[in-house]
């Protein structure tokens, strides 16, 4: 037992860029592919996760002491970083839940599908880093292996019926029939995006009005390219910091080699990753044939609809300025200011592509996810340094605006940690009203489609 | 033959337009083409797409002039991959 328990913490021990490569060639050997395609697969996932290292190093270098001057001079608490989506899930995927949970919830949903619990077939394997983030955020507060897997599976119960709920709207708003979109920090916004909507409905002169997406989408392009973003973001944050030239151009253009360079590193994850999603796919799709799903895939295939993609730019601006003004906000937006698309895809549907909506309904959203971010900080912090990331000793958190939108998860930590009171009871009020608006507007998606519908069924008949 | 300049889109050009990559460069590779791959991220099409022979899109994307664009979920979905691999061929004006 002893020799059992030491080879597992000794590979636990090695960090992620070795133990991935080992556990993804065993996976995928379980799924069904060859040696040397799993392997190679795996060696992938560990590279990436060197060169996601290296970008941290020159994100924590650069942007890290960037925040403590804005502290120190301006007396802005903006001490946590936001460090983005694609940090989040490499952590998350370097966690010791990560494997286990990967099968756990695959297992799971076949299950739900074959009771009828769920439509959706979530095929869809990048994006389980959500359900992962949300157990592993768990197994490092509680210290506990179950509590992990226990509120990773919830959170991915809760999320199959959110995508079965907004089904309708992904085949009649955004023009994908027979999909859903089981993406953590997207749909669990939905029903209190529903619920603005309805009220926006009731407010007169406010629900006429509109603007025009394609308008704003040219005067905002620009926070759509990173590498403008983190330039003009550098400079800013260098002169608000009071560096002198030199240290200003310096920031401007490092900060802009984060945003370029991280995607490409993250995306050697997904690389490495694809052997094992596409088996878990085959296991899943083969098990149901013929059977009426939804097919869950990633929040991405829909963020190019013009109202999103407007929303997401016009969202830039407007977050940056909301993380100086709102009290309770530490988190520094920089990273995900480049995936804001993701957590307000369902500000602007909710409103059918209205886009005055589109901007109120996102500004909740965030002021929702400044708070959650940073109440999360504290963790997300523990668990990127357990995985072996270089953060800077000392004072810097990380955090991110999409972790800050992983409020299902947040509301169950909140509501199973007893010692906490207060807390206990924030988490218990939230879901209680969350549930509360979902249960209010458990009608309106297939109401608001309610001609498109009847038209389908008509021609079925 | 022409180098072929495919662009790459998704919402973050992270992760559904790596899939999309991987499979168009195999598919070209496999009929002998030389082919230049590009990803990127959805916004910063308008910017990139000069000099491009193909889009290939998992997300909806407004305008980008005369260059084709084919929107595929296919190569994530596993359904209709053959249809979207023929309209990458036909739009790229290669052989069958």
């Amino acid at each position: 037992m002893d020799t059992i328990k030491g080879a597992v913490d000794f590979i636990l021990g090695l960090g992620p860029s070795i133990m991935l490569p080992i556990i993804l060639t065993i996976l995928g050997l379980l799924f069904g592919q060859k040696l040397g395609k799993s392997f190679r697969a795996g060696l992938t996932v560990g590279v990436g996760f060197v060169g996601i290292n290296l970008v941290i190093e020159l994100l924590s270098g650069s942007l890290g002491p960037a925040a403590q001057a804005l502290v120190h001079r301006l007396g802005l608490n903006l001490d946590v970083l936001d460090v983005g989506w694609p940090i989040g899930a490499a952590i998350a995927f370097g966690t010791p839940v990560a494997p286990i949970l990967i099968v756990l919830i695959l297992i799971l949903n076949v299950v739900l599908l074959a009771t009828n619990l769920t439509k959706t077939m979530d095929i869809d394997l990048w994006n389980y880093w959500h359900f992962i983030f949300a157990g592993s955020v768990a197994y490092y507060k509680f210290d506990s292996m179950f509590m992990g897997l226990l509120v990773g599976c919830i959170t991915a119960v809760i999320i199959f019926k959110l995508a079965d709920w907004t089904a309708p709207a992904a085949e009649h708003h955004f023009g994908l029939p027979g999909v859903s979109f089981p993406h953590t920090e997207s749909v669990n916004f939905a029903p209190l995006m529903y619920a603005l909507n309805k009220v926006e409905d009731k407010i007169p002169g406010f629900n006429k009005l509109n603007a025009n997406p394609e308008t704003i989408q040219k005067r905002f392009g620009i926070f759509g390219e990173p590498i403008m973003m983190g330039v003009i973001l550098g400079i800013i944050l260098g002169i608000l910091g009071g560096y002198d030239l030199a240290g200003i151009l310096d920031l401007g253009i490092k900060l802009a080699a984060v945003l370029v360079i991280l995607p490409r590193m993250v995306s050697l994850l997904m690389e490495g990753l694809m052997p094992i999603s596409e088996g878990s796919r085959e296991f899943i799709q083969k098990r149901f044939p013929g059977k009426e799903i939804y097919i869950g895939l990633d929040a991405a295939v829909v963020v190019g609809h013009p109202a999103a993609m407007a929303i997401s730019l016009i969202m830039v601006p407007i977050t940056i300025l909301l993380a100086a003004a709102l009290p309770y906000n530490r988190m520094l937006p920089f990273a995900d200011l480049a995936g804001i698309c993701y957590v307000t895809v369902w500000a602007v549907a909710a409103s059918r592509g209205n886009i005055v909506r589109g901007i109120v309904n996102s500004i909740i959203t965030m002021a929702i996810i400044f708070f959650v971010g940073t109440d999360l900080a504290g963790l997300t912090t523990t668990m990127g340094k357990a995985v072996g990331f270089n953060f800077p000793e000392g004072a810097t958190m990380i955090s991110g605006i999409d972790l800050g939108g992983h409020i299902i998860p947040w509301m169950m930590i909140k509501i199973l940690d007893f010692k906490d009171k207060a807390g206990m009871l924030l988490g218990l009020g939230a879901a209680v009203v969350y549930g509360l608006l979902w249960f209010w507007v458990r009608n309106d998606i297939k109401k608001q489609f309610a001609t498109e519908i009847a038209e389908k069924e008509e021609v079925a008949e | 033959m022409a180098k072929k300049k495919i662009l790459v889109a998704c919402g973050s050009g992270i992760a559904t337009s790596t899939v999309v990559a991987n499979k168009v460069k195999e598919l070209l590779n496999s009929k002998g083409v030389d082919a230049h791959i590009q990803q990127c991220k959805a916004a910063e099409v308008p910017s990139l797409i000069d000099g491009f022979d193909l889009l290939v899109t998992t997300t909806p994307i407004g305008d980008v002039g005369n260059v084709p664009v084919v929107r595929t979920i296919s190569f994530i979905s596993g359904i209709g991959i053959e249809k979207d691999i023929e309209l990458i061929i036909e739009k790229l004006g290669l052989e069958k």
